[in-house]
């Protein structure tokens, strides 16, 4: 990497090599990006423009975890979902927090917002209250659970098995139907967009 | 949105980082996640998968370094939706061209801060050396990935990064997070479940609970060209990559500065 000679300490010349490396603003030539970036941009576009028309279509096949809110069977990506954990106690509540808020857990040192998810996405005459809740499922890098009745089971789905939604509607979370399930497909951005913002 | 940026890199070689690049890569895409992928190894091994020579690559990362830069560096889908910054056999050159080196470690962070709306995940594929390019991924990234191959010389080259890692935090006041991702794990070894103790001894909660196993399907995707998860999508690699990801995407800390 340099052509001294590593003789004494090694260590105190790397620190000051790498002090050095990231010592400065760097030159001219690196702050001014310019052309690559509109580049980028141009290829994206075409790259785009060959997916199908629903925004939410998968190209490839995918897995998803089927679960169970309140009694009704839902599906959402795997690779979106970060886990799931069993329910536990160690949710606590806040003070004036809408009541599709369960509360918060600490989990791995993080803050995860349990959500009631049923309260979220159903309609209300099909919450049924009796039911509880027995896990917790994460979605990924945000923050957010979704509680749920039953985990119950992977599947491997092909984008033709799924009756993707073309418009936009009243559920913005619901990216489509499995159509031998007739189980509603959770799109997990859509979904985490309408969370909003931090809670506590 | 902004991209989360991820260097792959290990002080030793053949550990699979290009193919931990790739795989990773290739499973982003398939949820229509836009990924860049940036080659910084003179081998050019990352560029050489995608069908592109490396010899006839003009327009490399090492335009950064000159001065203007004034080439197009990103080649759109070389994989669907997947972008690609070639590597050459130029960027060998770098660390003695450069001799005076002040701030270049900051150059690829500073290009990359611009693409960041652009794309949900970049991976930087390092050479298996300490240089100019390594410190540019390093500074550039949010996380470290460091595959380690479960055999008993590995756990040199992990605590040669862990070194590297801690040394850059000295200088940037900053910490960066890294994960070792154990790799190419055959279980009739008596070296792999040794080796794979051995860094969970060593480092902790920093290594991955699960391992890629040894899997020549591999090696195949890589002489076709094709991103594993593509090549063969229900391959126990591709599964253990897919869970990988998972982790990676639920559990991987941002960079923390110091107070
Ligand atoms: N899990 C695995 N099982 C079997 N072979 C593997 C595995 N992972 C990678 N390989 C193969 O091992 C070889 C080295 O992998 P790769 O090129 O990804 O390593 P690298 O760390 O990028 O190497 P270099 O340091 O030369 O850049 C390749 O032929 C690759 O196909
Ligand atoms: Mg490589």
């Amino acid at each position: 990497m340099t052509a001294h000679t590593l003789t004494g300490s090694n260590a105190a010349l790397m620190q000051s090599y790498l002090d050095n490396l990231v010592a400065a603003a760097p030159p001219e030539a690196a702050a001014a990006p310019g052309e690559p970036v509109d580049h980028a941009a141009g290829g994206r576009e075409a790259h785009a423009a060959t997916v199908s028309t629903s925004p939410h279509r998968h190209a490839r096949p995918f897995q998803a975890l089927l679960f169970r809110v309140r009694g009704v069977q839902l599906a959402a990506p795997l690779l979106r979902l970060s886990g799931a954990l069993p329910w536990t106690d160690r949710i606590t509540g806040l003070p004036e927090h809408p009541d599709r808020l369960v509360g918060v857990l600490v989990h791995r040192g993080r803050r995860v917002r349990v959500i009631d998810t049923a309260r979220l996405i159903l309609p209300s005459q099909n919450i049924d209250v009796a039911r509880p809740s027995r896990h917790i499922v994460l979605l990924d890098r945000r923050d957010w659970g979704m509680t749920c009745d039953a985990l119950s089971e992977v599947l491997d789905i092909e984008p033709d098995a799924v009756k993707w939604r073309e418009h936009a509607s009243r559920r913005p979370w619901l990216a489509g139907m499995l159509r031998q399930r007739r189980c509603g497909l959770i799109d997990v951005d859509a979904l985490a967009g309408m969370l909003g913002g931090p809670v506590a | 949105m902004s991209a989360r940026v991820w260097a792959v890199a290990n002080q030793k070689g053949g550990v699979a980082k290009t193919t931990t690049a790739v795989a990773l890569a290739g499973l982003l895409a398939e949820w229509h996640q836009r990924v860049l992928l940036v080659d910084l190894d003179p081998h050019a091994s990352l560029t050489s998968y995608a069908g592109i020579d490396p010899d006839s690559v003009q327009d490399s990362v090492y335009a950064l370094f000159d001065t203007p830069p004034g080439v197009d560096l990103i080649r759109a889908d070389v994989w669907p939706g997947i972008d690609l910054v070639a590597g050459a056999p130029a960027l060998a050159t770098l660390d003695r061209r450069l001799h005076d080196a002040q701030g270049l470690g900051l150059v690829l962070a500073s290009w990359l801060r611009d693409l960041r709306d652009r794309y949900d995940h970049i991976f930087m594929d390092c050479a298996p050396m300490l240089g100019i390019l390594m410190v540019n991924a390093l500074v550039a990234s949010d996380h470290v990935l460091i595959p380690a191959q479960t055999e008993f010389l590995s756990l040199n080259g992990v605590r040669r990064m862990a070194r590297t890692i801690a040394m850059l935090d000295r200088s940037r006041r900053c910490r960066l997070s890294w994960l070792v991702i154990p790799t190419m794990y055959d279980r009739r070894t008596r070296a792999a479940p040794q080796t794979l103790q051995a860094l969970r001894d060593e480092f902790g909660h920093r290594v991955w609970g699960e391992v890629i196993p040894v899997d020549t399907q591999l090696r195949e995707a890589s002489r076709a060209g094709r991103p594993p998860s593509e090549f063969a999508p229900r391959g126990r690699s591709v599964q253990a990559y897919r869970n990988l990801l998972a982790f990676m995407l639920a559990d991987a800390q941002p960079r923390e500065a110091l107070a």
